[in-house]
């Protein structure tokens, strides 16, 4: 998947956040634990991509960049 | 034993000298040793369960992480020689090894927590013709909580399991957590655990005033507020309908603050004066605007272990995932797409409200928690379709005061199931709300309540101070912009004892009530 289509579902959520530059969005409370399912499950539906619990943690939710790179690392795995 | 006897004070101060003497590798023996002290003292029958759970998880942990460490040297070594399927087959079968001893481990620490907690409940639910009176460990919910989290962590590899068995042994047992938390994380709260901190006076100012702050709320709000709310709430319930429900749950709402948050204050800095830094359990819940922000916001701890380990885990395990992918296929974005996630919402806050105690009333609070966030998400659309036609409402300072108030007072209802004996008993206060109109009578009653004139001019007063105090948090915490010289430390801490001491409920005949969450 790419970078604008995670934009994309994260807009979708959240359509006044500008997430490519939004940082903190899990530390500030931008992104709920309703939010996080909802990215985790359109993630799995739309593009085959499985996040485990392990994953859910804030340092890969803080930002568009860094789930992004969580993604590209499930991928190539 | 609880922060307010004076074992615990000789206790802390014993350890305090200890602490300081030790050279610093052994410091946190000391501490160590203090936790099975104060166990000890809390009820010796309490040690055996507690020793249980520590070595259990220990050894379990251990395992775990040498099977992980096995694992990884194992694909470093065969990475080439072997193929991805063969790679994947012995993975699955080290993780089916990994599983197993997890759950053995998991169904002896729940099964003890279920098995003393939970089983007189059940006989008497069931009608069984017996009854149970078995000891229940002084936070036995919190630390096995606590130890399962610590468990759940290792298996998932976040971090090495502690190969120290004292070490261990002091993160399951430190003594300012057992009472009523805050649930810690391993890998947050070693990093200050094992330190041994060197000696340092304004630290010491710091812990001093965090446990004075506590216990002015707990002995001037909290326990003032006890005997009132012992008759609101009591044998005589039936006699207190209409007004004297609301001047109920507002006052319950209130001692409910005063005696967790002055608790864990006191718990933090307990922790502060040994350089150990424990998780924050608030930050200002009756400030929220929402049920789902109040959450995140009371009882932090708790809630976030709910989250990891139980909501998370739900929502994105394969059954959970193909149910919602089979649900949106059929309906698209609906209502009845979410099913999933409201199922994964209700199992949470069912096993939250069972986690606090065993009866109904406790299952019943949580459900109502799930429902209410449930309609709050499904209605959220309506929510910003209104917004969006009045966008400037959001903006405003009294719209913002709208929302705070309609969240505590919806908390205070939802709470009405800590107050009353049975669902019928909720529902007799709850509907008089809306059927018995008798403010005058209440108002006029309250000295009825056992409470003088100045003893309600004195919890107002201390109330209205820790608003003051939550209200400047908002710019940074009160200590980083009041108390940082250390006169104004020593001052703050020194005026805060004199206030416990000259406002407090204590004095002959007065015996410290037990903290509220300390029963769960």
């Amino acid at each position: 998947m790419t970078f604008a289509q995670l934009l994309d579902i994260l807009r979708d959520l959240h359509p006044d956040i500008d997430f490519e530059t939004a940082e903190g969005l899990i530390d500030h409370k931008v992104l709920t634990s309703f939010d996080v399912v909802s990215i985790v499950a359109e993630l799995s539906e739309t593009y085959d991509v499985e996040l485990g619990a392990v994953d859910i943690v804030p340092e890969n939710f803080n930002s568009a960049r860094a789930l992004f790179a969580l993604i590209q690392r499930i991928e190539n795995e | 034993m609880t922060f307010l006897s004076s074992g615990f004070l000789l206790l802390v101060g014993a350890l305090l000298i200890t602490y300081y003497v030790l050279p610093k590798r052994f410091r946190y023996l000391a501490l160590l040793a203090g936790s099975v002290v104060f166990y000890a003292l809390a009820g010796r029958a309490y040690l055996p369960f507690l020793t249980i759970t520590v070595v259990t998880i220990y050894g379990a942990a251990r395992l775990l992480g040498r099977s992980l460490e096995k694992q990884k040297a194992y694909v470093a070594a065969h990475k080439t020689e072997l193929t991805k399927e063969a790679l994947g087959a012995y993975k699955k079968g080290e993780g089916r090894r990994r599983t197993a001893i997890f759950l053995v481990c998991l169904l002896i620490n729940l099964g003890l927590l279920g098995a003393l907690k939970y089983t007189g409940f059940l006989l008497s639910a069931f009608r069984a013709p017996w009854e149970v009176h078995w000891v229940l460990p002084l936070g036995i919910s919190f630390y096995t909580f606590q130890s399962v989290g610590y468990l759940i962590d290792v298996k998932r590899g976040k971090y090495p399991p502690e190969k120290n068995f004292l070490r261990y042994a002091l993160f399951a047992s430190f003594f300012p957590q057992m009472i009523q938390g805050p649930i810690s994380r391993y890998d947050m709260l070693s990093k200050t655990l094992y330190e041994g901190a060197d000696f340092d006076m304004d630290r010491l100012g710091r812990g001093l005033v965090r446990i004075a702050w506590g216990a002015a709320k707990k002995l001037i709000v909290a326990d003032r507020l006890a005997p009132a709310l012992g008759l609101l709430f009591g044998a005589e319930a039936g006699n207190y309908r209409g007004s004297w429900v609301f001047l109920g749950m507002v006052l319950y709402a209130l001692r409910l603050y005063a005696d967790f948050t002055g608790g864990i204050d006191m718990a933090l800095g307990v922790g502060e004066l040994f350089g150990v830094i424990l998780p924050e359990n608030f930050d200002r819940p009756y400030l929220s605007k929402n049920i789902e922000e109040y959450w995140t916001r009371w009882h932090m701890t708790m809630g976030g272990w709910f989250r990891d380990y139980v909501f998370y885990p739900l929502n994105v395990s394969k059954p959970f995932l193909k149910w919602t992918k089979r649900l949106r296929t059929k309906f698209g974005d609906s209502f009845l797409s979410r099913l999933p996630l409201y199922t994964a919402t209700l199992i949470t806050w069912l096993a939250t409200g069972v986690w606090h105690g065993a009866g109904w009333n406790y299952a019943l609070w949580g459900l109502t928690n799930g429902v209410v966030i449930i309609l709050s998400l499904t209605l959220k659309p309506l929510y910003d379709r209104f917004h969006r036609r009045f966008p400037s409402l959001k903006e405003k300072k009294a719209y913002g005061a709208f929302e705070i108030l309609r969240t505590f007072l919806l908390m205070c209802l939802i709470r009405l199931w800590d107050c009353y004996q049975g669902p019928g008993g909720v529902w007799r206060a709850f509907s008089s709300l809306f059927t018995v109109f008798n403010g005058d009578a209440a108002l006029s009653g309250l000295d009825a309540l056992g409470l003088s004139l100045s003893a309600w001019v004195i919890v107002l007063c201390m109330a209205a101070l820790m608003l003051f105090v939550s209200l400047q948090k908002g710019d940074g915490s009160f200590r980083t912009r009041y108390l940082n010289t250390p006169a104004r430390l020593w001052t703050i801490a020194g005026l805060l004892l004199l206030l416990c001491l000259l406002l407090g409920a204590y004095g002959p005949g007065y015996t410290a009530s037990d903290f509220i969450y300390g029963q769960f």
